[in-house]
């Protein structure tokens, strides 16, 4: 038997085992010749197998014709088997006893595909540790998202909170620089004054004060001679009323001015006048006319005139110091205004523009006598003179002012200069201190440098109208009281307004009373308490109630108000003493802090929001703004 | 400022009084008034020159505004001059700039009906040549007050 084709050794074997005869009691074809069948299995495996296929095993066989896809007939019924119960039959398609040339059809099952199914699982199984792994491995990424997302809000936070500090700082700067520009001021003024008197008195001009050193004494007053000799006739005045002040009083004050106010007597001639009524009042006041006379304290004071004419530019570099001398009358004292708790302002003198201010300081001089009522034992004014620095304005008017502990500052936003100068007008007879804004823009900007008590905003206004301004103010400052002052009142319109974020509404034009309703609803928190010795104060003598001190019936204080000071600069109080008993005190700012959120935590029941500190619904709790810069003599 | 004769303070008081009912608020002014120190007007004075030179450029705003037929400008300008002429008391003049600002609106003069846009120029231009007038007038008033308090 020629083997003319190929197709695999096995199947050849195979086929070449059935085609011997010899074998037919053992296997042969199937009767359909379609099959093959193996009758006697052991004479099979004994005799047949190791002659073809070299080996004896059935089971290889078997497993053999499996891999070339035979496959075994099985008989459904036993009995119908035409080859025995024992025959196994086996079949493939291809392999029939007449196609010898189908046997090269006959393949083995391919060990690719097995492989390819191994594989195929094997990939499965690995692609699922894979899947699982990728899965851990997102979860992985974005539990590290969540935790570098929380990361980096804290890091915003702190970083919003290291700005808040560094504007704190910056605020903090401005304050002590202000404090330093003022006290330096107010040195270099004594120093003029000084050298004003000498040189007037003794024509000597030489004498140099004791305050400062000399030689920095020198630079100083070199700078500033210039400012004294062009206030020339102005000092003399000061002189000759210093000196008239010193027949009274011996006082020491170098740039003396006293102060009294009577709302009946029209003091168009200061000078004149101040001599009868300073009398008068030592008359009433025997028992404390050297104390009172004495203790004078002087307080350089910084105030904010906005002028109609310059409300757009910022008179931020320059400081407006007028030196204030004010008396606080003992409780001893008479009483002038048995009816007001307020403050009475009476203002002489020449009030010149801030823009030339440093020659202008000598003249201003506020004069203000406050009385209170006698069961209130405030020997503290602030005094809030308004100081309307309009051009050589002439200022011969005596107010009520409410009792600010420190004077409100209030922005006045309005493109009309109509309004600009009215509203400025009537917020400076109340004390305020007044900032200006033209527009939207510039009110926003404003607000954002700056902290108010109170915002008078005009709606209809050129760039950005007082809306949107108010829904951009609230972005960052969601407490300064804002008030709309508009024409149009209608109940639409105000509920925009209110809607905006505006938290009242001041109709146009508005009267002098309205607005002062308006000031002394949102700054009620800054009205100077009746019972103040119940108010931490940040002094060295905390504890020790103001009222008691000897010799010390008069305790000024006044506060920096500039425009780029905040006004709730609160910490670095620094006190001055005459007394020895009172040293140089700077309480640390986290002291003070501290107390002072103390105050407010307990005292915040009529919290507008604003600077800070609000009296408790009694008013027994009242707490007020620690002036930044006392004086005690 | 005007030298025209007055006549004795008391009878120009008095003349000013009667017919200037209409024309100012005597109540906001005199609030401008008590805010003088003494005798001296400065104060609502620099107010009130202050108020007639923003009046001038305003009117001038408005001159050009009606050449240009842009009636939003119009009825901003009225709204403008309506409250400096409020704060002042100008009566008068406050009212019809209210007016104007209606009519810029393309509003009748109570600011509820709507009218065209024509309409509104035309009432506008004959408003802008009244609300003129109503402004000298008040000038008229407010320099012969100063002038003769000053000089009385």
């Amino acid at each position: 038997m020629s083997n003319t084709s190929g197709g695999p050794d096995f199947v050849k074997k195979l086929f070449k085992m059935l085609e011997d005869e010899s074998y037919s009691d053992i296997v042969s074809w199937g009767i359909n010749g379609d099959s093959f069948v193996v009758k006697e299995i052991d004479a099979f495996t004994k005799t047949i197998l190791p002659r073809h296929f070299k080996h004896s095993n059935f089971a290889s066989f078997v497993r053999q014709l499996n891999k070339y896809d035979f496959h075994k007939i099985r008989n459904s019924d036993d009995s119908n088997s035409p080859y025995g119960e024992q025959a196994w039959e086996f079949h493939h398609p291809k392999f029939q006893c007449d196609k010898r040339d189908q046997l090269d059809n006959i393949k083995r099952k391919t060990p690719a595909n097995q492989k390819k199914l191994a594989s195929n699982t094997v990939n499965d199984v690995s692609n699922m540790t894979h899947l699982t792994e990728l899965q851990s491995q997102v979860n992985n990424l974005t539990k590290l998202q969540t935790n570098m997302n929380e990361h980096l809000h804290a890091l915003s936070k702190s970083y919003h909170s290291v700005v808040q500090d560094l504007l704190n700082f910056q605020k903090n700067m401005v304050a002590q620089d202000q404090l330093m520009q003022n006290l330096v001021q107010y040195l270099v003024n004594l120093e003029a004054g000084n050298y004003n008197n000498n040189h007037h008195s003794s024509t000597s001009g030489e004498n140099m004060t004791p305050f400062i050193p000399s030689d920095q004494a020198q630079k100083l007053i070199n700078s500033y001679t210039e400012v004294a000799r062009a206030s020339f006739d102005q000092m003399n005045e000061i002189s000759r009323r210093a000196q008239s002040i010193h027949h009274i009083a011996n006082g020491e004050i170098n740039n003396p001015c006293t102060s009294l106010s009577d709302s009946n007597s029209n003091t168009s001639n200061e000078s004149l006048e101040l001599l009868p009524l300073r009398s008068n009042l030592s008359d009433d006041n025997t028992g404390n006319i050297n104390t009172s006379a004495s203790s004078e304290s002087v307080s350089p004071k910084n105030y904010i005139s906005p002028q109609s004419n310059s409300a757009a530019s910022q008179p931020a570099e320059t400081i407006n110091i007028s030196n204030e001398y004010s008396h606080n009358i003992p409780d001893t004292m008479i009483n002038l205004h048995p009816s007001d708790n307020g403050l009475t302002v009476l203002t002489v003198g020449h009030l010149t523009p801030r823009q030339s201010q440093s020659s202008s300081t000598p003249n201003l001089l506020p004069i203000a006598i406050s009385s209170n009522n006698s069961n209130s034992s405030i020997p503290h004014i602030d005094n809030t003179s308004p100081q309307r620095a309009s051009n050589t304005m002439r200022v011969h008017r005596s107010t009520f002012v409410p009792a600010w502990s420190v004077p409100p500052k209030v922005l006045l936003v309005d493109d009309d200069a109509v309004y600009q100068n009215i509203g400025s007008k009537f917020l400076q007879v109340f004390g305020c201190a007044i900032d200006i804004a033209v527009d939207g823009i510039s009110a926003v900007n404003k607000m954002n440098f700056e902290k108010y008590d109170l915002v008078l905003m005009d709606i209809v206004l050129p760039n950005l109208d007082g809306v949107e301004a108010t829904t951009r103010i609230r972005r960052f400052d969601p407490n300064t009281p804002i008030i709309s002052m508009t024409s149009n009142t209608t109940k639409q319109e105000c509920i925009k307004y209110l809607s905006h974020g505006m938290n009242d509404i001041l109709a146009k034009p508005f009267t002098k009373a309205n607005l002062l309703s308006m000031l002394e609803r949102y700054c009620m928190h800054l009205k100077v308490m009746p019972n103040f010795q119940n108010i931490p104060r940040p002094l060295g003598a905390a504890d020790r109630p103001i009222t008691t001190i000897p010799n010390n019936n008069n305790l000024i204080s006044s506060d920096l108000t500039d425009d780029n000071l905040s006004e709730n600069w609160i910490s670095n109080p620094l006190t001055i003493a005459g007394d020895n008993s009172y040293p140089f005190t700077v309480l640390s700012s986290d002291d003070y802090i501290q107390m002072v959120s103390n105050v407010i935590n307990t005292s915040n029941s009529m919290n507008n929001g604003t600077r800070y500190l609000e009296d408790n619904d009694d008013q027994n709790q009242r707490s007020r703004k620690k002036p930044k810069f006392e004086v005690v003599e | 400022m005007s030298s025209t004769p007055s006549p004795t303070p008391s009878d120009e008081e008095r003349e000013l009084s009667t017919n200037s009912s209409d024309l100012i608020d005597h109540e906001t002014f005199d609030q401008l008034l008590e805010m003088d120190d003494d005798d001296e007007h400065d104060f609502s004075k620099s107010i009130v020159w202050n108020y007639f030179e923003q009046a001038e450029t305003t009117f001038g705003s408005m001159d050009k505004a009606l050449e240009d037929k842009d009636l939003e400008e119009l009825s901003k300008l009225g709204h403008f001059l309506k409250g400096s002429s409020a704060a002042i008391g100008l009566t008068k003049v406050k009212a019809s700039c209210e007016k104007m600002q209606h009519f810029g609106n393309k509003k009748d003069e109570t600011g509820t009906n709507d009218i065209t846009e024509n309409d509104a120029l035309k009432k506008i231009s004959s408003l802008l040549e009244k609300v003129k007038d109503e402004y000298k007038e008040a000038e008229t008033y407010l320099k012969n007050f100063y002038n003769e308090r000053e000089n009385p």
